[in-house]
């Protein structure tokens, strides 16, 4: 028998959950010889989505479970259900416009909460996270420009524990070279997630163990604790304790395996290696205090508050740092701060940092989308309420209570709500593969997640039932029987309804401005010019000391390439812009103290015609090695903030971790932009590729020919040097996209959110016209007879309509502005908001609003006049 | 039951359920209308009629074999029993009887007014 996906669980269960037993085999059977057949024939998704329509289709008296008897109440509550059903069933439109409108609202505002809680839960799954600090370290030597480091002395760790009672326990964690190659079997890998760790991690932090024993997994030399997914890549199977894992020429032995770290934490990695090493160069750096490289975690005692060790740690500097007490300082972060906090802090090991804005505006996004559904709700309930007044007031004049009839109404929208829920799941059932895709999350409904979602799901639609049912259940419970049944009630304010439409289309609006902002912005940035030209650069990692020492010899073969135009050698490239050195600039005349802190590259003298850097005045580099290791480049911005009238010639003192050198400047590059677009152009320093501060690390080859031919004959060369390592690579565009990823996934949530919102709007829009329509019904009828033309009585349907989205436009405007504005600060470059997006926006909102109320008042202006009038 | 009365959407599961029979059940009959008939039904409506005719006592049921296509469950098998021929046949009686009745001049003459 060939395998066959199963059925959607959930929707399986939801079956469960109102089938009556004695029907479940045979109903369930039919669904699923269905399900089977769609999927064949249509695919999976479609066969899902078929399913799921199934299932909630069959949701009917005839297969519910029979609800028991025993207790009066619940005959109440069964009465209640079967009147709600059919007057349900009776306005069916309006019923699905409300299922729908609240199904979307609810599933897309829980999946924005799972999100952004996923966001706002960093960390916390250790149990003493709360007692967890990383020691930052603090440099504050220029206090207009102080700078935090996320590592720190090796040392440091030992120390504070030594030194402070308070410490229970502390963990070092270090990359030393940041990519490495583990091999298995003679086959190699590169791998960037890898730590090397005290073994004390684990009894301060919580891994959740596959195999092997974390309490001894790391005391001996040579071992290492490996990820699930890890050791999957690299051996084929979870089951790998014993085994080998070669490092250079360490031959490690997996210890244990660990289950994937949870997305919301800011330790990632693949593998952990054992910091017990008697090798004498390891022990003198572990033992350096001038040294960095260390992410120092420590634990707290319980009971002990933070701001006890910071009044000890002036005390500690003096100790221990010695000479460079003056210079640095020590902080601790919570760790759970880490990932919201950590934006100006260099060289910490976490892979990704969130936005607090971004959190902001999908909470309000969320909620934003709810209102818009609820008030759907509420509009319609109260809007119908004049066909309801009849049953109504018969049910007061035999006798029903107000509260019954509450009672009454709110198991009407509970009923709704609760429908909607089903929807809802089905929905995010099937969009978050999408979702995921988009936000780059995992989540998914499966037995296990959905008991975690129930809770949010359920209390979120019960409060919706409640919000939305309660004014329409108060609102009709109170009409006066007599005239009730004389007819003579109005219905629902509508005052009230009309503002409630301009608030919807308020929110619709500012949502539709900020899509088009955030397009517009990413667009303005991706075409942006960048101060040289980005298009078809391939940039290559220089990994391998063999590869560094011979780039020379490397260098003439890739331009041997066919396709290759030229190559650049340099320590930094724009665009891969963490961690560019730093160091420290004055000119020869100027005072000592008055040093200049500029970013620093090395560039050779191929870089020019590769990037096509501009020259602004002097000279590039020429290829005299002797000549050129001391001359420098500035960009404008330095030479500026350098006070150089005529930079080129001027004699510049460089000072950097090793000491002075003097350097000369060659000549002033025009400025470009070699970090994101976040930040205004700093002051850069370039000096030659064998200047005496930073090595080269990158190879940049401008490609004419075809890409992919480029990378594998690169790849041959490269291979020739550098047996061990696979080739690094990636195409600068692509590398200038992941600036702006944030951004993008914004812009995404946007889009999703401006759709549904406008369409959930004029969903509640399009009943609500339908509505007004067929009330007026009679009036259109006479008009028609007495000459009124179509164009006439549309306009007559629609103005009021259009009056209420011309308000909303008006109080939207200045809320979008606002809020835009303040998004767009985050960009040192940044599009500026012009009329045009607000009335594009306005137009849009305008445009479909019209669309949606034409619909069913053109229906009535058509029809035959007799027919409407005849009635009665 | 006093009165036996035969909904229009009824009548069609009953006709199918004789047409395909010995092997008439829900999923054979939606599909079966759906060809027959052309017009898109779901197998909840389905079920709703079949369940109300049994009910009425116009047709009967048996579980079949359970079925692997089936994720392992038996299907119930629908015929029909003989108050539903009954129905059925005064069903059919009564309009071949009105449709007799009906003078062809009618369909020729327009009525007034239109």
């Amino acid at each position: 028998m060939n395998q066959k996906p199963p059925v959607p669980k959930l929707a399986h269960w939801l079956f469960r959950l109102y089938c009556a037993p004695y029907l479940y085999e045979e109903m369930h059977g039919d669904l699923e010889e269905f399900y089977y057949e769609r999927v064949e024939l249509k695919g999976l998704f479609k066969g899902k989505l078929f399913y799921w329509w199934n299932v909630i289709r069959c949701c009917q008296p005839y297969a519910w479970r029979p609800l028991p008897k025993s207790q009066i109440s619940n005959i109440m509550l069964k009465s209640n259900i079967k009147v709600a059903y059919r007057s349900l069933k009776r306005n069916k439109v309006h019923a699905s416009i409300n299922v729908l409108g609240l199904a979307i609202g609810i599933a897309f505002s829980c999946m924005l909460y799972l999100y952004v809680s996923q966001e706002l839960t960093y960390d916390q799954y250790h149990e003493k996270s709360d007692r967890l600090y990383r020691v930052l370290l603090l440099d504050e030597r220029n206090p207009d420009q102080p700078r935090t480091f996320g590592s720190t002395p090796p040392p440091i760790g030992p120390a504070l524990t030594e030194d402070m009672p308070e410490i229970e326990n502390a963990a070092r964690l270090f990359r030393p070279s940041g990519q490495v190659v583990f091999s298995v079997d003679n086959r190699n890998f590169q791998e960037r997630d890898w730590f090397i760790v005290d073994q004390s991690l684990f009894e301060m932090m919580d891994f959740e163990v596959i195999d092997g024993d974390l309490s001894t997994a790391l005391t001996e030399p040579n071992t290492a604790v490996i990820t699930e997914s890890a050791a999957i890549k690299y051996f084929g199977t979870p089951d790998v304790v014993g085994r080998e894992l070669e490092r250079g020429q360490n031959n490690g032995k997996i210890t244990a395996v660990i289950r994937d770290l949870p997305a919301n934490s800011h330790l990632q990695f693949a593998i952990l290696v054992s910091n017990v090493n008697s090798d004498e160069g390891w022990q003198r750096y572990l033992s350096n205090w001038q040294t960095f490289g260390a992410s120092t975690y420590v634990l707290l005692k319980e009971g002990t508050s933070i701001d006890q060790l910071r009044t000890k740690k002036d005390e500690f500097e003096k100790l221990r740092f010695g000479p460079f007490a003056a210079v640095f300082s020590i902080d601790f972060q919570g760790i759970e701060d880490i990932y919201m906090k950590s934006a100006n802090i260099e060289f910490g090991v976490e892979e990704s940092q969130g936005k607090m804005d971004y959190i902001y505006i999908f909470t309000s996004m969320g909620l934003f989308m709810l209102l818009i559904a609820c008030i759907n709700y509420l509009n319609l309930a109260t809007a119908t309420a004049v066909f309801r007044v009849r049953e109504i007031g018969i049910r007061k004049a035999i006798g029903a209570y107000k509260k019954q009839l509450r009672g009454q109404f709110l198991t009407e929208s509970f009923m709704i709500t609760l429908l909607a829920m089903l929807f809802a799941i089905g929905i995010m059932d099937l969009t978050f593969p999408f979702f995921n895709g988009i936000t780059g999350t995992q989540f998914d409904i499966t037995f296990g997640t959905l008991l975690e979602y129930v809770p949010m799901i359920a209390g979120l639609s019960l409060l919706i039932g409640l919000l939305a049912g309660s004014y329409p259940a108060f609102y009709l419970s109170s009409f006066r029987p007599i005239q009730a049944l004389r007819n003579q009630t109005s219905g629902g304010s509508a005052f009230l309804r009309k503002g409630l439409v301009i608030f919807q289309f308020v929110l619709t609006i500012v949502m539709i401005v900020s899509t088009l902002v955030v397009q517009n912005q990413l667009n303005f940035v991706r075409e942006l010019d960048m101060g040289f030209d980005k298009e078809r650069l391939l940039v290559i990692d220089i990994n391998s000391g063999n590869v560094r020492a011979q780039f020379q010899t490397m260098k003439n073969e890739f331009e041997q390439i066919s396709g290759v135009e030229s190559v650049g050698v340099s320590s930094r490239v724009p665009g891969e812009w963490k961690n560019i050195t730093t160091a420290y600039f004055r000119d020869v005349n100027s005072d000592p103290n008055d040093s200049l802190r500029s970013y620093f590259m090395g560039f050779d003298e191929d870089m020019l015609k590769t990037f096509k850097f501009e020259l602004v005045a002097g000279d590039y580099f020429g290829n005299n090695q002797v000549v050129d290791s001391t001359g420098i480049l500035l960009n404008e911005t330095a030479a500026k903030a350098l006070g150089l009238e005529n930079p080129v010639g001027s004699s510049i003192i460089a000072s950097t971790g090793q000491g002075k050198v003097r350097t000369r400047v060659v000549g002033v590059l025009k400025d470009f932009h070699f970090q994101s677009l976040h930040e205004k152009v700093a002051p850069l320093v370039i000096g030659a590729w064998n200047n005496p501060i930073r090595v080269i690390d990158y190879f940049t080859l401008k490609v004419a020919g075809d890409m992919s031919e480029v990378i594998a004959a690169a790849d041959v060369v490269h291979k020739k040097f550098d047996d061990r390592s696979p080739m690094e690579y990636h195409v600068l565009t692509d590398q200038l996209e992941i600036f702006y990823e944030e951004e993008k996934k914004a812009g995404m949530i946007f889009q999703m959110g401006a759709g549904l919102s406008i369409f959930v709007a004029c969903l509640g829009l399009f009943a609500l016209a339908s509505f007004t329509a067929s009330k007026r019904k009679k009036e259109m009828g006479i008009r028609k007879i007495l000459g009124a033309d179509h164009a006439g009585l549309f306009l007559l349907l629609s103005s009021t309509f259009a009056k209420q989205v011309g308000i909303a436009f008006l109080i939207a405007s200045p809320l979008a502005f606002y809020m835009m504005n303040n998004w767009l600060d985050a960009f040192e470059y940044h599009v500026s908001l012009g009329v045009g997006t607000f009335l594009l926006a306005g137009i849009m909102a305008f445009t479909v609003a019209l669309l949606t109320v034409s619909y069913r008042s053109i229906r009535v202006i058509k029809s035959n006049p007799v027919e409407s009038i005849r009635q009665e | 039951m006093s009165r036996t009365y035969l909904g229009e959407f009824e009548e069609l599961v009953l006709l199918i359920v004789g047409v395909l029979f010995q092997d008439a059940y829900a999923v054979a009959i939606t599909k079966e209308i759906q060809e027959q008939s052309g017009r898109p039904v779901n197998v909840s409506s389905v079920h709703k009629s079949l369940y109300r005719l049994e009910k009425k006592g116009m047709l009967e049921s048996t579980l079949g074999a359970p079925e692997s296509k089936r994720g392992g469950k038996r299907k119930r098998i629908f015929s029909i029993t003989a108050l539903g021929k009954k129905a059925l046949d005064e069903s059919m009686d009564l309009r071949t009887r009105l449709r007799q009745q009906i003078p062809e001049v009618a369909f020729k003459l327009k009525t007034i007014g239109s």
